[in-house]
C-alpha cells in the first residue's frame, strides 16, 4: 500500500470512528432525557395529588 | 517529496508535533491551502478523543435539570455506566485499526508514476501505476502485474498483465498500447471523469420520482399524516384550554414544551396550572399528549425523514462514495481538486433532488414540514 493510500485507509476509520461516537452520544442523551422524564412524572404526580388535596379541602 | 505527501507521511506516523509545525509555517507564509491540510490531519488524529471524551459527558443543562427535579448525579452515572464503556472502546479499536494500517509495508511513492509525466517502456514495471482510457472511452486505474513478457510470435511484441485497481478486471495489454493510452494528461483525465459521473448522476436521478413518488403513497406516509394532523388538533385545544387559566403568558414555554427536550421552560406550564388553579384533568391532558405523540413512532416529523431517507439513501450513497473514489484516484495528486470536483456533483445532485421534489411532492397541507410549530 503506498503512504497515500495509507492515510486515506486512515481517514476512513476516523471518519468512522466520529460517526459511530455521534450515535453513542445521542442513545446517551437519550438515555438521560429518560431519567429527566421520570423525575419529572415524579415532580407531576406529587403536583397532582397536592391538587387533589386542595379540592378536598 | 512535497508538502501534501509530508503531511500524509506524519498524519501516518501520528506525528501531531511535526504537523503542527507545518501549519505554523504554512500560516506564516499565508500558504492557506497547506495550513487547512495539516490542521485537518490534526483534527483526525486528535478528533477521537476528544469526540470521545465530550460525548461521554453529561451537559450542564441536563445536570442542572436532573438536580432540579431532585435527581442525583449518582443515578445519572449508573444509568449511563454501559453505553460509557461501549464510546471508550470505540476510541481504543479505533487506535488498533489505524496501528494495523501502519503496519502494513508501504510502497514507496516514487513507485507511482507522477501526473503529466510522458510514460516510457522503462516505466512499466511491477506496482506500477497507470491511467488506462479503454475502448469505451473509461479510465481505469491498473497496476502492471507481471515483468514486461514477449509474444510467442516471429516479430513479438511486448506486453504486462495488469490489474484494475478497482473492480476485477485483469488482463494482459501491449506495452505499446499501455504507453500510448497511458498518457493522458490532466484535462483529459477530467473530462473523461466529468462524462462518467454525468451518466451516473443521470441514472439515478432518473430513479428519484418514482422513489419519491412511492414514499407520498405509502401507507406508512399516510398514517404519518394522520397521526400529525391528530397532534395538531390536539395540541390546539390544550393550548386554548390553558389559555383560559393563564392567560397565555409570553408563549415561548409553549414552543419548547411542543418542539424540544426537557428543558426549564418545558416543564413550567405544570407550575403555571398549579399557580392559576387549573383543574388535575388539564394537567392529566397534557401528560397523555406527551405520553402519546412524544413517542418516537408516532413523532411523525422524525419517522418522515426516516422514510424518505431509506427511499434515496442506498443510491445516493453509492453515488457519493463512486464520485469519492474516483476522484482521488484520477485526481490523486491534488486533493483540492479532487475535493472542489466531489463538491460538484455532490451540489449537482442536491439539485436534481430538489428538482424530483418539486416534480413529485402532494398537496402542501399534507406535506409533513420537518419545523413544523406547534400552530401549523
Amino acid at each position: 500500500m503506498t503512504q497515500d493510500e495509507q492515510a486515506k485507509k486512515i481517514e476512513e476509520i476516523y471518519n468512522e470512528a466520529i460517526k459511530k461516537l455521534e450515535e453513542l452520544g445521542k442513545e446517551r442523551q437519550q438515555i438521560i432525557g429518560g431519567y429527566i422524564k421520570e423525575l419529572e412524572k415524579q415532580k407531576i404526580d406529587a403536583i397532582r395529588a397536592s391538587l387533589l388535596q386542595t379540592d378536598n379541602q | 517529496m512535497g508538502m501534501e505527501a509530508k503531511i500524509a507521511e506524519h498524519e501516518a506516523a501520528g506525528n501531531v508535533a511535526a504537523l503542527e509545525a507545518i501549519q505554523q509555517e504554512a500560516e506564516s507564509a499565508f500558504e492557506g491551502e497547506t495550513a487547512g491540510l495539516a490542521e485537518q490531519a490534526i483534527a483526525r488524529i486528535k478528533g477521537v478523543e476528544t469526540k470521545a471524551a465530550a460525548v461521554a459527558t453529561t451537559s450542564p443543562d441536563q445536570a442542572t435539570q436532573v438536580e432540579a427535579l431532585g435527581g442525583s448525579a449518582v443515578t445519572v452515572e449508573d444509568k449511563t455506566v454501559a453505553i460509557d464503556a461501549e464510546i471508550a472502546a470505540v476510541s481504543t479499536e479505533t487506535a488498533q485499526k489505524i496501528q494495523e494500517v501502519k503496519n502494513e509495508a508501504t510502497v514507496p511513492a516514487q513507485e507511482i508514476i507522477p501526473e503529466h509525466k510522458t510514460v516510457e517502456a522503462k516505466d512499466v514495471k511491477i506496482g506500477s501505476l497507470f491511467d488506462y482510457q479503454s475502448s469505451n472511452g473509461q479510465i481505469i486505474e491498473v497496476k502492471v502485474d507481471s515483468e514486461v513478457q514477449k509474444t510467442n510470435e516471429p516479430n513479438p511484441r511486448e506486453y504486462v498483465r495488469v490489474k484494475a485497481t478497482q473492480g476485477t478486471l485483469e488482463t494482459d495489454l501491449l506495452l505499446k498500447d499501455l504507453i500510448e493510452k497511458g498518457n493522458l494528461d490532466a484535462n483529459e483525465k477530467v473530462t473523461a471523469l466529468d462524462s462518467e459521473m454525468n451518466t451516473l448522476l443521470d441514472g439515478i436521478v432518473a430513479n428519484l420520482p418514482a422513489q419519491l413518488t412511492e414514499v407520498y403513497n405509502s401507507e406508512e406516509y399516510k398514517k404519518l399524516v394522520e397521526t400529525n394532523e391528530k397532534r395538531k388538533v390536539e395540541e390546539k385545544a390544550l393550548w386554548e384550554e390553558y389559555d383560559k387559566y393563564t392567560k397565555g403568558g409570553d408563549g415561548s414555554h409553549r414552543r419548547n414544551f411542543a418542539l424540544g427536550p426537557a428543558g426549564d421552560q418545558d416543564y413550567q406550564y405544570i407550575d403555571d396550572l398549579k399557580f392559576y388553579n387549573a383543574p388535575a384533568e388539564l394537567l392529566k391532558r397534557f401528560e397523555d399528549y406527551k405520553n402519546t405523540f412524544k413517542k418516537p413512532e408516532n413523532d411523525a416529523n422524525d419517522a418522515f425523514d426516516l422514510l424518505y431517507a431509506k427511499k434515496i439513501s442506498s443510491d445516493r450513497h453509492d453515488f457519493t462514495n463512486t464520485v469519492i473514489r474516483k476522484s482521488e484516484a484520477l485526481l490523486g495528486n491534488s486533493r483540492e481538486e479532487a475535493r472542489k470536483f466531489q463538491r460538484k456533483f455532490f451540489d449537482a445532485y442536491d439539485v436534481k433532488l430538489q428538482e424530483a421534489e418539486k416534480s413529485t411532492i402532494p398537496d402542501k397541507k399534507t406535506y409533513i414540514n420537518t419545523m413544523g410549530t406547534i400552530f401549523n
